[in-house]
């Protein structure tokens, strides 16, 4: 790589590193520049670069989603380790398995998601056959689609060329977070949930409008159990456009959408509760509620620009339920994302309403009014923030996931499982971005006993691996498990700050593995470790 | 404003002693994982958590009061004395806390090997 490239790649990520996390302090930052820059130019010229800061930030996000998402999609190798958990879990509930299986059962792969998270995933990899490439495509289809209805939110309240520069603002957003609106995890589902359920709720006509809103946000309930904090800002809506026996309405049709998958017999909701009760015995991290408050804070600077501060149109805003319940729902999203291994990235969803809230009140007053000298330096200020923070991310996401789009691996795998009967499973090793390919593995094995990020909640809660699960390594399950090259088999650590560096694996479980199963062969990528008795 | 003024007595005694022990976390102890023994049992961290946000939440309160009396989203220094007249000091106090949480984690560190706690 050339240098000028690797020095800038590294100065993004310097970059991304110290700062990515505090976008509010960043932005108070950047106003004081802008404030020392602009002190001595006439309002009228603050005004126009602001317009133009914003019309320019509209087009980079409008261009650079669709160039990053695309780029994810067209390989398929995964970023996040949770990704390929959701093909594979979703590919076995698929074949009848249990999506919540008993606490002390064999197989390791239950998460608190709702069972919405998988069954699309499901239904897809069904209909155009079982690929880590139509996983991927699917969930960058999503993150086209809540922006497509976002646009179509903020048309209906303002001027094309205004809703073009918010949806590319809500681009921007999201890419503040990386690939999380287009990775294979729920929370691109969630952020289209919540795009269309905002767009519904603001349909002309009241019970299809109602109905269709209700809809989405039951499917926006079922992915996560705080679903329903995200839904509160659209359920405001809905109230102040059609009343309340809408919103009684839209409950009713959400709650009865959210439990329906309850009723399908491989969907425990007993298992599921008992998960979620398991996970929320966890605590919450301080240094993640700060974040988290911040990002909320920075996410509704853009409401607070647009907040008419002049006299005519006060009273009105004074009375916007939705602000109100936006406010209530951030604040508690804040507090439940605090827990470990959530985080800002939770906030997401609540994007498509703030471009509706903006909108709204974009649409009612001309520029002039909109931007007045203090709005249009902190609206700069949060712009270029913004796009700085888009563009570290996309890059770090870039640079991770260029050497492994290089890697033959996915051809190594193929090979080995077309030479090889029986299951495969990934045994995973110190690192964990070589068994992100594991989809592939379930795809042919239609089972999955351990899943790594599910193992590292459970320790986490307090659960070791139980007894079924050794007893399933001991009677070789599993044919073969593979580990990355020249790594030990099973020798993660866990990264949660309350069990950080403890062996993901316990030493009876280790213990089993090491006498029933043999180093055997090796291929490009991966050790092979084959089941003694039926070598 | 007058039930600003009048929750400061419960949030800001609360949202100071969270803050100061925080901040002694972070200057002694491990500044990515704060307060562990308390964070990590629910019992006692949901409680943290909700006065730390209410610490926020008072905050953003009275910046937003400020904000629609002075009629503009940067209000000078003279229309915050005028909004707070006789409740200064309240605002000032709370602005210290929150510059004291908001202030660099290496700062804290560097303090907390200068005393020797570290």
């Amino acid at each position: 790589m050339p240098f000028t490239v690797t020095f800038t790649l590294d100065a993004l990520e310097a970059f991304r590193s110290s700062a990515a996390g505090r976008p509010l302090l960043l932005t108070l930052g950047t106003l004081v520049l802008v404030i020392l820059v602009a002190s001595r130019s006439r309002s009228t010229v603050q005004t126009t670069a602001a317009v133009l800061a914003l019309a320019v930030v509209g087009a980079i996000g409008l261009l650079l989603y669709p160039a990053v998402a695309i780029w994810y999609g067209s390989d398929p190798h995964f970023f996040d380790n949770a990704e390929p958990t959701i093909v594979s879990v979703a590919w076995v509930y698929r074949d009848g398995a249990p999506l919540y299986h008993a606490i002390d059962a064999a197989a390791r792969y239950s998460h608190i998601y709702g069972p919405m998270a998988f069954m699309p995933y499901a239904w897809v990899l069904t209909a155009f056959g079982p690929s880590i490439a139509v996983a991927k495509w699917f969930a960058v289809a999503t993150g086209f689609a809540a922006l497509a209805f976002t646009y179509g939110t903020a048309r209906r309240e303002c001027s094309t060329s205004r809703s073009l520069v918010l949806t590319g603002g809500a681009a921007l957003t999201l890419l503040s977070f990386r690939n999380y609106s287009f990775w294979t995890r729920p929370d691109s589902l969630q952020i289209l949930c919540a795009a269309m359920s905002v767009y519904f709720a603001g349909g002309r006509r009241s019970m299809p409008s109602t109905i269709m809103a209700g809809a989405a946000s039951g499917v926006l309930w079922n992915l996560k159990i705080t679903g329903v904090l995200y839904s509160l800002p659209v359920l405001a809506s809905i109230k102040q456009r059609f009343g309340m026996r809408a919103v009684a309405l839209a409950t009713l049709t959400g709650a009865a959408i959210a439990v329906a998958p309850f009723f399908l017999s491989n969907v425990s909701l007993g298992a599921y509760l008992a998960w979620v009760r398991q996970s929320s015995a966890t605590g919450l991290l301080l240094l993640l509620l700060r974040q988290n408050l911040e990002w909320a804070a920075f996410l509704s600077l853009p409401i607070l620009l647009s907040r008419n501060l002049g006299e005519p149109n006060r009273v009105a805003e004074r009375r916007d339920w939705v602000v109100g319940a936006l406010a209530v729902g951030m604040l508690l999203v804040a507090l439940a994302a605090a827990k470990p291994g959530a985080g800002p990235y939770h906030m997401l969803p609540f994007v498509p309403v703030i471009v509706f809230v903006v909108a709204r009140r974009a649409g009612r007053r001309t520029i002039s009014e909109l931007l007045t000298p203090p709005v249009a330096r902190v609206a700069i200020a949060f712009v270029i923030v913004l796009v700085m923070l888009a563009i570290t991310q996309s890059a770090q996401l870039m640079t991770t996931m260029q050497p492994r789009r290089a890697a033959r691996d996915v051809e190594d795998l193929q090979t080995f499982l077309a030479t090889h009967t029986g299951t495969v499973e990934m045994a995973y090793g110190t690192t964990e971005a070589q068994s992100l390919l594991r989809p592939l593995l379930t795809f042919r094995n239609h089972t999955y006993l351990i899943d790594q990020p599910a193992v590292r909640e459970y320790q986490l809660q307090g659960l070791d691996l139980p007894a079924a699960t050794i007893d399933a390594v001991r009677d070789c399950r599993v044919h073969y498990w593979l580990t990355p090259k020249n790594e030990r088999p099973f020798s993660g650590l866990n990264g949660y700050p309350s069990v950080l560096m403890k062996p993901l694996y316990s030493r009876p479980f280790l213990d089993t593995f090491f006498d029933s199963y043999r180093r055997t062969e090796t291929t490009a990528y991966y050790d092979v470790w084959t089941c003694t008795a039926s070598r | 404003m007058h039930r600003l003024t009048l929750t400061w007595w419960i949030v800001w005694p609360l949202f100071t002693a969270v803050t100061g022990r925080l901040i002694l976390d972070r200057a002694c102890g491990d500044p990515d994982y704060l307060l562990p023994a308390l964070t990590s049992d629910p019992r006692s961290a949901w409680p943290l958590a909700l006065v730390y946000i209410a610490g926020h939440i008072w905050f953003v309160w009275s910046y937003l009061v400020v904000v629609k009396a002075a009629g503009t989203i940067v209000p000078s220094v003279s229309a915050i004395k005028t909004v707070w007249r006789g409740h200064l000091a309240k605002l000032l106090l709370m602005t210290a806390v929150f510059l004291l949480e908001y202030a660099p984690t290496g700062l804290w560190s560097a303090i907390g090997r200068l005393t020797g706690c570290r």
